[in-house]
C-alpha cells in the first residue's frame, strides 16, 4: 500500500545494510517526521555530538509521499548548529522523496562513518555503498552530473553535499537537483562527518493505493478546491510567479530588514532591483516538486553567470541584510553558496554581522584577510562564503555558527549577533508582539510561531488574483484568518500579534498543521499552515487521505496524537541535550531594542508578555513550565509511560528554564 | 476524432499527468506504468520537460508491425492494445517514432495511451492545472496552435508600438 513498508538501515562503519519493517511504528507515529524522530530518539543518546559516528541522518518520507497528495520527506538528525546539539529537522522536496518510496523505502537511516568518502546507491532492492573519493571536493551540481553519468541513468535522483558539508560547516545543507534543499540546521555537515557525499536512488516499484475510489474522491476535492474554490487565488499566483514576488511585498509594511537589523526601511528601489523585473528578464520556467500543481520554484538562466533554481528563502539571502540591491550580484552570491552547499540565510546573516562590526570599528580589514567588510560589497560577501566553505583563514572562525564565532572573537561582538540558538534570524521574521518573541528566549525549544509579519506581505501578493485593491485584499485575508482561527481556536483574534492571551492557541494549530504535513509527506504550503491565503487543507483532510491510501484507518485524532508524541519526544530531547551539553544560548540583544523605524516602529519584544505566551503553550501541550519537561499525565495519555518513567530518574530541576533566563527588555532597564 | 495536444510553453513538468495516468489505469502511483510520460532533462542547471505519449498516428507503425494484430483501431481511430492478444515481443516499442509505447514490466504486455477510451475525457488533460494539455477535435487543433503562437507575436508587436 502507499506505505512502502521498509526502513533501510545503513551502517557506514561496518558497511552493513539491514531492512526493517515500518509496520511497528505506524500505529503510534503514522509516518514521516514522527517516525523519523522516534527512530532518532531510540537510536541516538542525547550526549552524542552531531558529528559523532553514532549520530544518524534519517530521510523520512510519509504515507502520502509519491502519490498525488504528497511529495516530500524530512531529514532528521542531531544538528551541529544548536549549541546543545539537539534534533534538527529540514524538509526536502523535488523528485527524490517520491523516488525513494518507489524504490520501496519509507525511511533511510544512515549511521556510522565510512573510512573513506562514499555514496549510497539504492536501486530498488539493491543497496550499494560506492566509492566517492573522486567526487570529494566537487560542487553539488558537478556531483550529481558525475553520479548520473557513472550510473548511466539520467533519471536517478540524488541528494548530496558540497564542499561546505565535507568541511563540517554547521549550516551546510543537503541539496537535490538544482533547487531543493534540506537546509538551515546543518544536515550537510552530518553527512560530511560520515564521509557520505551523496544518496542516489532509483525506484520503479510504484505505490499501490488501498481504496482508489476514496482516494480519487479526495483528489477531486483537492483539485476543485485549488481550481474553483478559495484556494484558486493563491494557486494561480504561484503558477504565475511562485512565492518569489511576495518578498517584494515584505517592503510594503517594512517587515524586511535593511542591514543587520538596524533598520526596517529599505531605501527606494529602481525597477530592475525588483524580483518581478528579474523574473521577467531571466526566468526559464517554473519548477517544483513531483506531482504538485503549484510548481512554486523558479528556474533562471542569467547570461554571464549561469543557471540555477530558486525557492522562497533564497530570495532573502544576500539582499537587504547585506545592503545589496543588485539582483545580478544577489544571483552570483547565491549560486556560489548553492555550489558549495551553504545555506544562504546563515551565510548572509553572518556577513551582515561582520559588516556591522566593521562599521562599528570592532573589526578591521586585518581581521578578514585584508578585505574590508563594507556594506553591499560583493567582494566582501564572496570572500566570506569561500572562506567559510573551505574553513580557511577567518572562515574557520565563522564555520561553526555566529555564536561560537562571537565567543572566539570577543570584543563584545556577541551583542551584534542576531540569532536564536546560533541560527541566524530570517531577515523578514524579526519579532513583533507575541510573534517570534518566544524563539528569542534562551533555553526555549523552537515554538513555531508563524510570523504574522508574513501576513502583511501575503495580501498584496494575492491581491491581483483576487481582483481586489490592496486594501480590499487586506480585509479579505484578515476575514479568512478570523474565520479560520474562530473555527480552530474558538477566538477569531487569536492570530493577532498583540493577542498575548490566545496567541499560543493559534501557534499550536499552526504547528500541528505543519507537523501533520511533515508526517504525511504533503507540502505545508498548500495546507492549513497558510489559512490567510485560502490554503485550507488540514489534519482532517490529511487523515482521510492516509486512510484511503494505506487502507488502515487514520483518524484526525490519531494523526494529531502522532504529532503530539513526536513533539513531546523532541521537547524532552531538547532538555536532555541541555543537560548533556550545558546551556550556552545567547540572547539576541539587538532584537530587544524597540524597532527603530518603519510601520512597526516602537514594537518591542516584551518578555514578560512573551513568557505568558510560552506558558500558555506549555499548558496546552501538557508541559511543566518549571522543568520544561512533559507532565506524566500527558505522557501517559499518549502511551509514553516509558518516557515518563525515565524522566522520573532525572534530577527535578530543568537544565534551562526560560522564565528564569528571560532578559528584561532594554527599555525596562533604562 | 479528438486529440490531445501539448503546449510546451505552458508545461511546468509537474508530472501530475504521469501520476494520474498510472493511478487511473493501474490503481497505483508508478511512472513506469504511465501511458504518458514527462521526460526531464537538465543542462547547465536549466530544466526542460517534454511530454511524450501516443499521438495516434494515422498509419500507425506499432499496429503495422504487430505480429498478432494486438493493436486495433476503435471507431474514433484510437489505437488500442488488446492485452490478451499481445505476446510481449516489443516490436511496437521499436517501431514507434515517438517512444510512446512500452511494455508493462510486471506482466510483459504492451501499454499505450488510449485517450481514456472508457471515460469521458483523458484524465491527464482533465487534471492539468496549467492547461498545457488540451483535448480537442482534430479540426480545431490547427487554429488552437496558431492562436497560441499568435498571442506571442501580438505581445511582441504591441511592445514595439
Amino acid at each position: 500500500m502507499s506505505n512502502a513498508g521498509i526502513i533501510l538501515r545503513v551502517d557506514l562503519t561496518n558497511r552493513t545494510i539491514e531492512k526493517d519493517s515500518t509496520s511497528s511504528y505506524l500505529h503510534d507515529y503514522v509516518g514521516g517526521l514522527s517516525i523519523g524522530t522516534k527512530i532518532l530518539w531510540d537510536g541516538v543518546p542525547p550526549e552524542v555530538t552531531a558529528h559523532d559516528p553514532k549520530n544518524m541522518v534519517i530521510f523520512s518520507a510519509g504515507p502520502l509521499t509519491g502519490t498525488l497528495l504528497g511529495n516530500r520527506c524530512v531529514l532528521v538528525a542531531k544538528s551541529p548548529i544548536y549549541p546543545n546539539q539537539t534534533i534538527g529537522n529540514a524538509g526536502l522536496g523535488g523528485q527524490f522523496p517520491s523516488e525513494m518510496k518507489f524504490a520501496g523505502y519509507d525511511h533511510i537511516v544512515i549511521t556510522g562513518k565510512a573510512e573513506e568518502p562514499v555514496y549510497l546507491f539504492i536501486n530498488n532492492d539493491i543497496v550499494e555503498i560506492k566509492d566517492a573519493k573522486h567526487l570529494w571536493g566537487s560542487d553539488v551540481y558537478q556531483t550529481q552530473t558525475a553520479i548520473k553519468h557513472e550510473l548511466k541513468d539520467p533519471d536517478v535522483q540524488i541528494a548530496c553535499i558540497g564542499p561546505a558539508g565535507e568541511n563540517l560547516v554547521a549550516y551546510s545543507m543537503v541539496l537535490h537537483d538544482i533547487e531543493n534543499t534540506a537546509s538551515r540546521v546543518g544536515h550537510g555537515a552530518v553527512m560530511g562527518s560520515k564521509n557520505l557525499k551523496a544518496v542516489a536512488v532509483r525506484g520503479t516499484k510504484g505505490l499501490k493505493i488501498a481504496d482508489p475510489e476514496a482516494f480519487m474522491a479526495l483528489w477531486k476535492q483537492y483539485y476543485e478546491y485549488y481550481t474553483t474554490g478559495r484556494g484558486r487565488y493563491v494557486l494561480k499566483t504561484m503558477n504565475r510567479e511562485g512565492v518569489a514576488i511576495h518578498y517584494d511585498h515584505y517592503l510594503d509594511k517594512d517587515t524586511m530588514v535593511w542591514g543587520n537589523f538596524d533598520s526596517f526601511v529599505v531605501p527606494p528601489r529602481k525597477k530592475e532591483e525588483e524580483i518581478s523585473d528579474f523574473m521577467n528578464e531571466y526566468l526559464v520556467g517554473r519548477i517544483g516538486c513531483a506531482f504538485c500543481p503549484a510548481q512554486c520554484h523558479e528556474n533562471y538562466y542569467v547570461d554571464g553567470i549561469g543557471g540555477g533554481g530558486a525557492t522562497c528563502m533564497f530570495y532573502t539571502g544576500f539582499r537587504f541584510v547585506v545592503k545589496n540591491k543588485d539582483l545580478r550580484v544577489w544571483w552570483r552570491l547565491n549560486q556560489l553558496c548553492q555550489r558549495y552547499g551553504i545555506e544562504t540565510l546563515s551565510a548572509s546573516g553572518i556577513t551582515a554581522w561582520l559588516m556591522d562590526l566593521h562599521e562599528q570599528g570592532i573589526i578591521t580589514a586585518a581581521d578578514t584577510d585584508g578585505v574590508p567588510m563594507e556594506w553591499g560589497s560583493e567582494e566582501a560577501c564572496k570572500i566570506v562564503i569561500e572562506k567559510i566553505a573551505k574553513r580557511e583563514g577567518f572562515g574557520e572562525l565563522l564555520a561553526d555558527g555566529i555564536v561560537s564565532a562571537a565567543q572566539r572573537l570577543g570584543r563584545d561582538s556577541i551583542s551584534y549577533a542576531v540569532q536564536y540558538r546560533n541560527l541566524n534570524v530570517h531577515p523578514g521574521y524579526g519579532p513583533v508582539g507575541a510573534t517570534g518573541g518566544t524563539n528569542a528566549l534562551p533555553g526555549a525549544s523552537e515554538v513555531w510561531i508563524h510570523p504574522p509579519v508574513d501576513i502583511h506581505a501575503h495580501y498584496p501578493w494575492i491581491a491581483p488574483e483576487l481582483g481586489a485593491s490592496t486594501e480590499e485584499a487586506e480585509k479579505i485575508v484578515y476575514d479568512w484568518l478570523s474565520e479560520f482561527t474562530e473555527k480552530t481556536t474558538g477566538d477569531k483574534n487569536s492570530w493577532r500579534e498583540d493577542n498575548y492571551e490566545k496567541y499560543a492557541d493559534f501557534a499550536i494549530v499552526n504547528e500541528t498543521a505543519i507537523s501533520v504535513c511533515d508526517i504525511s509527506g504533503h507540502c505545508d504550503w498548500l495546507s492549513d499552515r497558510l489559512p490567510q491565503v485560502g490554503c485550507w487543507w488540514g489534519p482532517e483532510d490529511v487523515a482521510r487521505a492516509i486512510t484511503a491510501a494505506t487502507g488502515t484507518e487514520c483518524t484526525t485524532e490519531s494523526l494529531i496524537n502522532a504529532h503530539k508524541r513526536r513533539r513531546l519526544l523532541e521537547l524532552t530531547y531538547v532538555q536532555l541535550c541541555y543537560r548533556a551539553f550545558g546551556e550556552q544560548d545567547e540572547i539576541p540583544m539587538k532584537l530587544l531594542r524597540p524597532r527603530p523605524d518603519g510601520y512597526f516602529k516602537g514594537a518591542i519584544a516584551d518578555f514578560e508578555r512573551v513568557l505568558q505566551v510560552m506558558n500558555r503553550y506549555y499548558e496546552l501541550m501538557g508541559i511543566d513550565p518549571v522543568t520544561c519537561l512533559p507532565l506524566r499525565e500527558e505522557l501517559e495519555k499518549l502511551g509514553l509511560v516509558d518516557v515518563a518513567d525515565m524522566l522520573e530518574t532525572l534530577p527535578l530541576q530543568s537544565a534551562v528554564n526560560p522564565s528564569e533566563k528571560a532578559p528584561e527588555s532594554i527599555e525596562q532597564e533604562k | 476524432m479528438n486529440r490531445i495536444i501539448w503546449n510546451p510553453e505552458k508545461c511546468t513538468g509537474c508530472r501530475i499527468c504521469e501520476a494520474i495516468c498510472s493511478f487511473v489505469k493501474e490503481g497505483e502511483f508508478n511512472p513506469v506504468k504511465s501511458r504518458g510520460r514527462v521526460v526531464r532533462t537538465t543542462e547547465h542547471q536549466v530544466h526542460r520537460s517534454i511530454w511524450v505519449a501516443c499521438l495516434q498516428c494515422e498509419d500507425a507503425p506499432c499496429k503495422a508491425v504487430c505480429p498478432t494484430r494486438a493493436i486495433i483501431e476503435n471507431d474514433a481511430s484510437v489505437k488500442i492494445v488488446v492485452g490478451e492478444r499481445c505476446i510481449g515481443c516489443k516490436m511496437c516499442e521499436i517501431a514507434c517514432p515517438v517512444g510512446a509505447i512500452t511494455v508493462n514490466p510486471e506482466i510483459g504486455t504492451a501499454i499505450k495511451c488510449d485517450l481514456c477510451a472508457s471515460l469521458e475525457e483523458p484524465q491527464c488533460v482533465k487534471y492539468c492545472f496549467t492547461e498545457a494539455l488540451q483535448y480537442l477535435p482534430a479540426e480545431r487543433v490547427g487554429i488552437t496552435r496558431a492562436r497560441a503562437k499568435s498571442v506571442k507575436y501580438l505581445e511582441m508587436a504591441t511592445k514595439e508600438m
